[in-house]
């Protein structure tokens, strides 16, 4: 490693302040950046006060935990997203031929993502005379996870831009942001390009899931098979089957929509394939399996709040439960639907693990967890259900309570400095 | 008579603790010193210059505010240097140790010392230079004669890193603590005395007037700035004066027989090759009771006077401050590891649950002054509550002290935090924010404010 190092420390030499290469744009932070990637810092703690030592978790160390708990979800985003494409083209799928294929649409997005961040995150490092930060290592992870595989890759390179800019360095950086960058992401591209996030662009608008269309032209020709354009596979995600109006007369509603069209179509909308995420979707969001997995992750390691996670699930469940006993025959057919469904269907389980647990978004006071999960599960459902021109709610009511989280935090805190005047009117009564 | 069960709070597993109580002599230093910035809160005036010949006890130094409150020397000689540093602050009044007299401030008997009242005690300890132990909550600072403090809290126990065991410093000095107690009591409406879980130690049976109270729980549970919070809660116009036992005794000993003590029992852990307590002059060069102790172990390291959380970094030729019974040696960190970010950990310390030595309890490192990573903003994941105890929302805390909002931080705690607690938020922050520094603004903008 001692050749590396003298690499890098001759690299230091030109880029630093007066050094031969210190005109060049970025150079310095460029450096900066990679040389604490490879080696750890080095610096020390300043001799003017305590303390002299120092825990060894740092930032990166940090958002790295978080990329190792999105593993189980990446790697059934990669698998499953190569079996839908496969399936819907008639191909046998195996282990191997699904996770090329997957791989062959996932990773375009995810060097998409993290070109275009990682671009904006140099930037305003550089302009702030900061060091980069490593936030955008978890954000330009949750990208790609959290959309359809068919998203154009320009669309999802102004939708990061925008994610990042707008969501996060306008209000000073990573840990200063009110919004999550990845659902701000995605908002963004939800109400700006709505056709492609459902898919209804493609193939005519008939709502078809064809990954193939989404890989790059040039990369096309390397798939074995990726020339063949089937149409013969249409699908629509279970939260718009179980929301359609086409629902509404069945005594069941939503659920009987749901099993009506796995036996007309054999596409498997169950509670376990749901569950499990055999089913198309948003790349990382389908396997409520996978998110669950990463939440155990999230919560062993103390970097996830369970609070909010546990109060997310309540606060659905409850929510669901009473809408499901307010269900009338040929009411809104979302009534109908068995509180567990929630749990498993759209991104729900991926956003309440991954993305309402951000602990710069979500509130920070442990009560204040506490009311911000529930209102999150709560919102989640009646997004879902009440409105019907939106069938997933999961981003909306996590960027909604992201924006209310400070108020709820304040309400604590006002209980705090409340019970220290009444300790001191007791003390010195 | 309270039991106080703390949760919150951090043991730092720090290697190189010391694990029987022998106390080990040193020689007679060449030099002593009296060290102005161990007493925060106080400006020195010189009441020497070099060259002067000084007695044992003879002040060097007062007060600027409190002209009665004398800095003495700890021993006899000449005046050999006067050691400013920024702006011309004193650091170090040193004296070339030579034989001569002893100034005694008075000895008195028992009876005489409960006799003493409020002013009495006062101007004993101020003249013979035992007040500057005393100190005062809010803000850490020495405490002035002149606050009405509504009551004095000494912690009779010791939770922090390494730090000397208060069952070493007292063994033997009974009768200094009855008198240093006897002395408190006058001072203040109220003393409180705080001790582990182990019941009170019989050092302080006999000992009457006081309340007691048992603290447990990991670090800071045993600092008597955070015991304050659970005892008796300090505010803006509350003042509680606070000390350790072992200062009490100093002041017993003072009262009991005219001068402070000549030595103290210090004890020198951390990268030292044999850590173990030693028996030294007050004042001694701190280079004499690392080299007692075997010496570092290491080829850079870093001398702190008290606890390697709230101790101030010594120079190789510093000296220890009075009222100091901990010297750690810290081995200085920064080399630059490869790809240390991904390593698994199972040597590697963190409070956190990241690394695989978390899985390993009981396990102690060799902390380096390492700070692990550059600063980033904050990512709140609850690092410091899980090592404040006091009921604080220290993230809320900072924030207000950063926006300079005085209303906020003063309802938030600002003069409940304690330096200790500030300080184990600053171990443990991912973002390597220094709290202890942001505390230390927040605690100086009230101050001129309300000056």
């Amino acid at each position: 490693m001692k050749f590396l190092r003298d690499q890098l420390d001759a690299v230091h030499d030109k880029v630093k302040p007066g050094g031969p290469w210190s005109k060049i744009p970025f150079a310095y932070t460029l450096y900066d950046m990679h040389d604490t990637i490879l080696f750890t810092q080095g610096k020390t703690t300043p001799r003017d006060g305590g303390p002299h030592v120092r825990d060894t978790l740092d930032s990166k160390r940090l958002m790295f935990t978080v990329v190792i708990a999105l593993i189980p979800c990446i790697l059934w985003a990669i698998y499953n997203t190569g079996a839908q494409a496969l399936a819907a083209e008639g191909v046998d799928v195996n282990l191997v031929s699904a996770s090329i294929r997957g791989a062959f649409h996932f990773l375009p997005i995810m060097a998409v993502t993290f070109l275009a961040g990682g671009f904006w995150e140099v930037l305003f490092a550089h302009i702030r005379n900061e060091e980069v930060s490593e936030g955008f290592l978890v954000s330009g992870m949750l990208i790609p996870l959290i959309l359809p595989p068919t998203m154009p890759l320009w669309q999802v390179a102004v939708g990061t831009s925008f994610g990042v800019v707008i969501g996060k360095e306008v209000f000073g950086g990573v840990g200063m942001n009110i919004l999550n960058p990845a659902l701000t992401t995605r908002a963004f591209l939800f109400f700006t390009y709505p056709g492609a996030i459902s898919g209804d662009q493609l193939d005519g608008g008939r709502r078809v899931w064809n990954a193939v269309l989404a890989v790059p032209e040039f990369l096309r020709g390397l798939i074995p098979n990726g020339t063949t354009v089937v149409d013969g596979f249409s699908g629509a995600t279970p939260l718009a089957i179980a929301a359609d109006e086409s629902a509404r007369g069945l005594p069941g509603g939503g659920l009987d929509a749901l099993n009506a069209f796995a036996s007309g179509s054999g596409v498997d909308y169950s509670f376990s394939s749901m569950f499990w995420g055999t089913i198309p979707g948003s790349m990382g969001e389908v396997s409520a399996f996978a998110a669950l997995l990463g939440a155990i992750i999230l919560v062993v390691v103390g970097l996830a709040s369970w609070r909010i996670m546990v109060a997310a699930c309540i606060g659905l469940l409850a929510t669901g439960w009473l809408l499901s006993n307010a269900a009338s025959v040929g009411g809104n057919p979302m009534y109908h639907l068995p509180p567990h469904y929630h749990l498993v269907m759209g991104g729900f389980a991926f956003g309440a693990a991954f993305m309402a647990t951000d602990p710069v978004t979500a509130a920070s006071t442990n009560t204040g967890k506490w009311i911000y999960g529930l209102l999150i599960g709560a919102l989640v459902v009646l997004v879902r259900s009440v409105n019907p021109a939106y069938p997933e709610g999961v981003m909306l009511a996590i960027l909604f309570m992201n924006v209310f989280a400070p108020l709820i935090d304040h309400f604590v805190v006002q209980a705090n400095i409340k019970r220290r005047k009444l300790r001191l009117a007791a003390a010195s009564a | 008579m309270s039991d106080f069960v703390l949760k919150a709070g951090l043991d730092l597993p720090i290697a190189g603790g010391v694990s029987d109580g022998a106390v080990a002599p040193v020689d007679a230093p060449a030099q002593v010193a009296v060290t102005p910035p161990d007493f925060p809160g106080v400006t020195v005036r010189l009441a020497v210059k070099e060259g002067d010949v000084v007695k044992a006890g003879q002040p060097l130094g007062h007060s600027k505010l409190c002209p009665e409150m004398k800095f003495v020397s700890p021993a006899a000689g000449r005046v050999a240097e006067i050691r400013r540093g920024h702006r011309r602050s004193i650091q170090a009044i040193v004296v070339d140790v030579a034989a001569g007299e002893t100034v005694n401030h008075g000895a008195l008997s028992a009876d005489q010392i409960a006799k003493l009242g409020d002013e009495g005690v006062k101007a004993r300890l101020l003249s013979g230079g035992a007040w500057p132990l005393l100190r005062a909550k809010p803000m850490a600072q020495v405490a002035h004669p002149e606050q009405r403090p509504i009551a004095i809290l000494v912690s009779g126990m010791e939770t922090g890193p390494n730090c000397a065991d208060p069952a070493v410093l007292l063994d033997g000095r009974e009768a200094e603590l009855q008198a240093g107690f006897a002395a408190l009591t006058q001072l203040a409406p109220k003393v409180h005395l705080t001790h582990g879980a182990g019941g009170l130690p019989s050092v302080f049976a006999g000992i009457s007037g006081l309340s007691t109270h048992s603290f447990s729980g990991p670090h800071p549970s045993g600092d008597p700035e955070v015991q304050i919070n659970f005892v008796c809660s300090p505010g803006t116009e509350q003042i509680v004066w606070y000390c350790r036992a072992v200062d009490v005794a100093d002041m017993g000993a003072l009262l009991l027989r005219g001068e402070l003590p000549r030595t103290a029992r210090v004890v020198v852990a951390g990268g030292v090759n044999q850590p173990r307590y030693v028996e030294v002059q007050t004042g001694a060069p701190v280079a004499d009771l690392v080299a007692a102790a075997g010496g570092a172990d290491a080829e850079a390291f870093r001398i702190v006077g008290g606890s390697v959380l709230t101790g101030r970094a010594l120079e190789a030729n510093g000296f220890v401050a009075q009222g100091c019974h901990t010297v750690s040696v810290v081995p200085e960190g920064g080399s630059r590891e490869f790809m240390g970010w991904l390593s698994p950990g199972a040597d590697k310390f963190s409070n956190h649950r990241m690394y695989l030595s978390k899985l390993f309890g009981g396990k102690r490192f060799r902390l380096t002054t390492d700070q692990h990573g550059g600063p980033r903003a904050l990512i709140p994941i609850g690092s410091y509550k899980k090592v404040v105890p006091s009921d604080i929302e220290p993230d809320y805390l900072m924030k207000a002290i950063l926006c300079e909002d005085i209303e906020e931080m003063l309802g938030l705690g600002l003069l409940e935090m304690s330096r200790e607690e500030a300080a184990l938020c600053t171990v443990v922050c991912p973002s390597k924010i220094n709290y202890s520094q942001i505390l230390e603004r927040g605690w100086r903008q009230y101050q001129k404010e309300t000056a």
